[in-house]
């Protein structure tokens, strides 16, 4: 029965907090934060005066806290949000009215297909632009691996070379030569110099 | 929208208050007013004064029960509180402690 989105009818008012696994829709008013797993949507009269994390937020109302979405947070023709907002991928509609910071990173889901590009309507071009940053900012994530077995010669890769060498030293060979050649390196090179 | 619904995994905590139908599957701590009916189903965990037309317990209740037309108390449900109404419905298996007032 988790199945069971709940809801906050349209007059009704919850002073307090919801929090939990599940989805949540709020048609009415909630004073006081929502914290659930599952998805959150507001309808066109609904007000929330706290703020709201979940994995997908759909915002028609009114709101005064900051929205977190794990997964993706657009904002509907209605919404009227003061805070901040946070999630891989923002959609906002045109008609919404927003204060606050945005901010889209892609950084704490790690999801195959991140921030759908479908949502490309004109007045969200603050969430196209990032989401494309997403996407660069994950192969780089995986070409340590390459850079691993040879981090000797490539000394100026700044931050990639810390995280190659732990599991290269357990495949032994690579540490060794690398001692060996700076130690050979920097004697010859001395002694050349000298 | 059938009023106010509390689904199976949330809890809400503080004070509710409705018009409207209001079904309990997941927690409640609080208060609860509404001007419709209660219903608390089997899994349903209502730590809260209840103050509404109609209640109906399947799952757990611990607080006060005023309803101005009935209070039904399901097979399995279990009531921990003083109940206030003019019609009270108490099915076997139901577990009930606390006072009745029936305005006699």
């Amino acid at each position: 029965m988790a199945s069971t989105t709940s809801s906050i009818g349209h007059n009704s008012t919850l002073r307090g907090n919801v929090r939990g696994e599940g989805s949540l829709a709020v048609y009415g008013r909630v004073e006081g934060e929502i914290q659930v797993t599952g998805d959150v949507s507001l309808g066109d009269e609904a007000v929330v005066l706290g703020g709201i994390a979940g994995a997908q937020l759909s915002i028609d109302g009114q709101v005064q806290g900051d929205l977190r979405a794990s997964a993706a947070l657009s904002l509907g023709p209605h919404a009227r949000v003061i805070g901040d907002l946070s999630a891989p991928s923002i959609s906002i509609a045109d008609g919404a009215l927003v204060r606050g910071a945005v901010t889209t990173d892609g950084s704490a889901p790690a999801r195959p297909t991140p921030a759908p590009a479908a949502r490309t309507s004109a007045p969200a071009p603050r969430a196209a632009a990032p989401a494309r940053a997403v996407a660069p900012a994950r192969p780089p994530a995986a070409p340590p691996r390459a850079v691993a077995p040879a981090p000797a010669p490539t000394p100026k890769a700044s931050t990639a070379p810390v995280k190659g060498p732990a599991p290269a030293a357990k495949a032994a060979p690579p540490p060794p030569v690398v001692r060996a050649l700076r130690k050979g390196t920097k004697a010859k090179q001395k002694s050349s110099r000298r | 929208m059938a009023g106010t619904v509390i689904g199976e995994g949330l809890s809400f905590e503080g004070e509710l208050t409705c018009d409207d139908e209001v079904v309990v599957h997941g927690t409640l701590r609080g208060t609860l007013s509404t001007e419709g009916e209660v219903s608390v189903g089997a899994h349903g965990v209502v730590e809260a004064n209840i103050d509404a037309a109609s209640v109906s317990v399947a799952g757990q209740v611990t607080g006060n029960v005023n309803a101005q037309q009935r209070v039904d108390l399901q097979a399995g449900g279990r009531l921990i509180g003083d109940v206030k109404s003019t019609r009270l419905t108490i099915a076997d298996g139901a577990s009930f402690k606390g006072n009745v007032d029936m305005g006699v």
